[in-house]
């Protein structure tokens, strides 16, 4: 029973340290893009990976 | 670096003695010699502290002609390159110094000479030809320049409390400027926490003849339109910024006749000035520091990481809590205000390790925050911003979350106290998006003020900001703001010029360069903020010369114990009885008695581990108590020391044919 717990506390905070990468990286698609993301985007639509791939053609 | 104090009248003479008396209480800024001119309607005073050319450069001093006389604290950093360029135009100078430069300089283009200068100074000009006062300061509010004016007269002076030697000018505590000390930190220029006592602003010049008292700005900061920064490209940038570090800081080691040491706190700033002086100069380099006692605060290991990078002779000092609370009157009598931290009171301890190692002039990291945008307010602003765009959703105020990693009750540990901190007054567009969070938390203090400092309500400081201001990037208002409160207010003064001259030393702020600066606020914000990643053009422009492990580190503000330095466990220095009692509480008439007992009780009970609010309570109290015991209270104010020797005395009106 621990073990299961301890796992998915484990999960639980993977989670919210992936949704926090993805806003670290939305506030700075945004900033540059001048765009809004809407809450779809920012959580599933777009992973950190996704957000990055926009970044080159930018950010020198 | 020296003290400067004058008066002129244009219906009497200014009495020399009160002047001579200015002096003489300015001599912690100049103990290497004072002097004096007195001319009809006016008297200039100063004291040194002597760097560069020691034989001539004593003032008052004047031009070739006697026409024009100066009395000047600070430092104009291209005085060689101005003086080649005056002695083309024809201008003969006498002696090597800078000082000498800013006569011929007026001479020659009038109040177009400040915009020339690079540097650091505030100054009186009189002008016979004219009887024309003229006082001036540096862009950013380096070095201080207090005046009392009224209709036909003016005094003024680098410090308050020599202002406060003429008995004829009253000394009371200005409840507007306690009012935005309790919202910004400090006051907001011209404003100064004395009624009737105003400074000068930055980047200002005044006038005093005939005709008044006018003040006239020559510079401000200024951005450019967002998008339209005239470079976009980051490599571009950060070799131009690190070329232009790079002169600033030698400007500012090299040109001094006395050895010139550096402060190393163990961040990004200082590592930069001091790895330059190490890479870009001949010279061998002494390093400062400052450790706590505490391992909260205590930066010692990189601050030695970095020593022994670039091979200094390294000193440090290390401060206890009870040395904050001993010495913090003492902190509070050269500081002049208020202050929501103890954090002065041990740079106050560190210039006096600087000053008995037998050094005058340090360079130090101050302003690379401002200019580059390394202060957590930025991100602050820009995590705003971001939720702003959309303030019902669901996931941006998880943001919150990214701030302060390194803080051991950090918003990720308490999310919803977090949220409802920083999703205070969360509208779009407003100038002050960045700081209101801040000013609101400080703000708090005024729960425990009396009725008359609640009722003096100020202005918004984001009224003052230029119209151009709305076409902005976001993190180009919250930098003016900055700008304007913070960096003159209490950095370079409370935790700056004040803590340094108390003991004699000089403090010298590459990033403050004029043309760093100019070309900072010409850069993309995200050069600057890289969405969360604080001054990141700088770190890319000097990666090479700081170790990763003090690059890459979360940004860490400077910190010193608060409350705990004076509730923790001991005794008590005898002084807080003095200025906690009741009878002291209500002569000051700032804090309500009874507010302030049941704060002590709780700092009894808790031994000083309280929350922030209460910390900034807690200093706000001690420090307007303390100002009020040894500014306002005495019948008599504290009589100055002697004159520092030699005096160098000038005087116009009894001189010969």
């Amino acid at each position: 029973m621990e073990r299961v717990l301890a796992e998915r506390r484990h999960a639980r905070q993977a989670h919210a340290d992936e949704l926090l990468e993805n806003l670290r990286m939305a506030i700075l698609i945004e900033d540059v893009f001048d765009v809004v993301l809407t809450d779809h985007q920012l959580t599933a639509s777009l992973d950190a990976d996704d957000l990055r791939a926009l970044l080159p053609s930018t950010i020198d | 670096m020296c003290g400067i104090c004058g008066a002129a009248s244009t219906s009497e003479q200014p009495d020399l003695d009160v002047v001579l008396r200015m002096v003489a209480q300015l001599a912690h800024r100049g103990p290497d010699g004072s002097g004096f001119l007195r001319d009809h309607g006016v008297v200039l005073g100063h004291c040194r502290l002597s760097l560069i050319d020691f034989a001539g450069g004593a003032q008052p001093l004047g031009n070739p002609d006697a026409t024009v006389w100066v009395t000047f604290n600070g430092e104009i950093f291209n005085y060689i390159e101005l003086a080649a360029e005056l002695g083309g135009l024809g201008h003969r100078f006498t002696t090597h110094s800078d000082t000498e430069v800013i006569v011929h300089a007026w001479e020659e283009w009038g109040a177009e000479c400040f915009a020339r200068f690079n540097g650091q100074w505030a100054l009186a000009l009189w002008d016979r030809r004219t009887k024309q006062l003229v006082l001036s300061r540096d862009r950013l509010g380096v070095r201080p320049l207090y005046i009392r004016h009224g209709p036909g007269r003016i005094s003024f002076a680098s410090e308050v409390k020599a202002l406060f030697v003429d008995p004829s000018i009253p000394r009371t505590l200005d409840p507007i400027g306690i009012d935005q000390t309790l919202t910004y930190w400090s006051t907001v220029a011209p404003r100064t926490p004395f009624l009737g006592i105003e400074q000068l602003p930055p980047g200002t010049f005044a006038t005093f003849d005939s005709d008044g008292f006018r003040t006239r700005r020559y510079w401000q900061p200024e951005f450019p339109p967002r998008g339209e920064e005239p470079d976009q490209d980051l490599e571009t940038n950060a070799a131009q910024l690190r070329e232009l570090l790079i002169r600033a800081t030698r400007l500012r080691f090299e040109r001094s006749d006395f050895p010139v040491g550096a402060y190393l706190s163990g961040g990004i700033d200082s590592s930069i000035t001091a790895a330059v002086i190490a890479h870009f100069t001949d010279a061998r380099l002494n390093t400062f520091s400052l450790r706590f006692a505490d391992a909260e605060f205590d930066e010692g290991a990189h601050q030695q990481l970095m020593a022994r990078r670039i091979g200094t002779e390294h000193s440090e000092v290390v401060v206890s809590r009870r040395d904050i609370a001993d010495v913090f009157p003492e902190v509070i009598w050269h500081a002049e205000t208020p202050i929501l931290r103890s954090a002065p009171a041990p740079l106050f301890l560190l210039s006096k390790l600087v000053r008995s190692s037998e050094f005058k002039v340090v360079v130090t990291g101050e302003g690379a925050d401002e200019v580059l945008g390394g202060y957590d307010i930025f991100k602050e602003g820009r995590l705003r911003d971001f939720w702003a765009r959309d303030p019902d959703s669901a996931v941006r105020s998880r943001a919150v979350e990214l701030l302060y990693p390194w803080l051991e009750r950090n918003p990720g540990q308490a999310p919803a106290f977090a949220r409802s901190f920083f999703g205070r007054e969360l509208t779009a567009h407003d100038p002050g998006t960045s700081h209101r969070p801040r000013w609101a938390a400080a703000a708090a203090i005024k729960s425990m003020t009396t009725q008359a400092v609640r009722q003096a309500l100020s202005a918004d400081v984001t009224d003052g900001l230029p119209p151009a201001a709305a076409g902005w990037d976001p993190l180009s208002r919250a930098q003016w703001l900055e700008m304007a409160t913070l960096l003159p207010g209490y950095i370079l003064a409370s935790q700056g010029d004040r803590m340094l001259m108390a003991n004699s030393v000089e403090g010298r702020f590459p990033f403050l360069d004029r043309d760093v600066v100019e070309f900072a606020n010409t850069l993309p914000a995200r050069h600057k903020v890289f969405g969360m990643d604080e001054k990141f053009v700088l770190k890319y422009a000097f990666g090479d010369l700081v170790p990763h492990e003090i690059l890459d580190r979360p940004k860490q503000p400077y910190r010193a114990p608060d409350a705990a330095a004076f509730f923790g466990p001991g005794d008590q220095p005898a002084w807080m009885g003095d200025v906690l009692c009741e009878a002291s509480v209500r002569a000051a008439g700032i804090f309500e008695p009874a507010q302030v007992a049941g704060l002590v009780l709780k700092m009894r009970a808790r031994r000083g581990n309280v929350g922030n609010t209460d910390n900034m309570r807690l200093l706000a109290v001690l420090s307007t108590q303390l100002v009020h015991d040894q500014f306002i209270a005495p019948h008599t104010f504290a009589l100055p020391a002697r004159l520092p020797q030699p005096v160098h005395a000038v005087d116009l009106i009894n001189e010969k044919g």
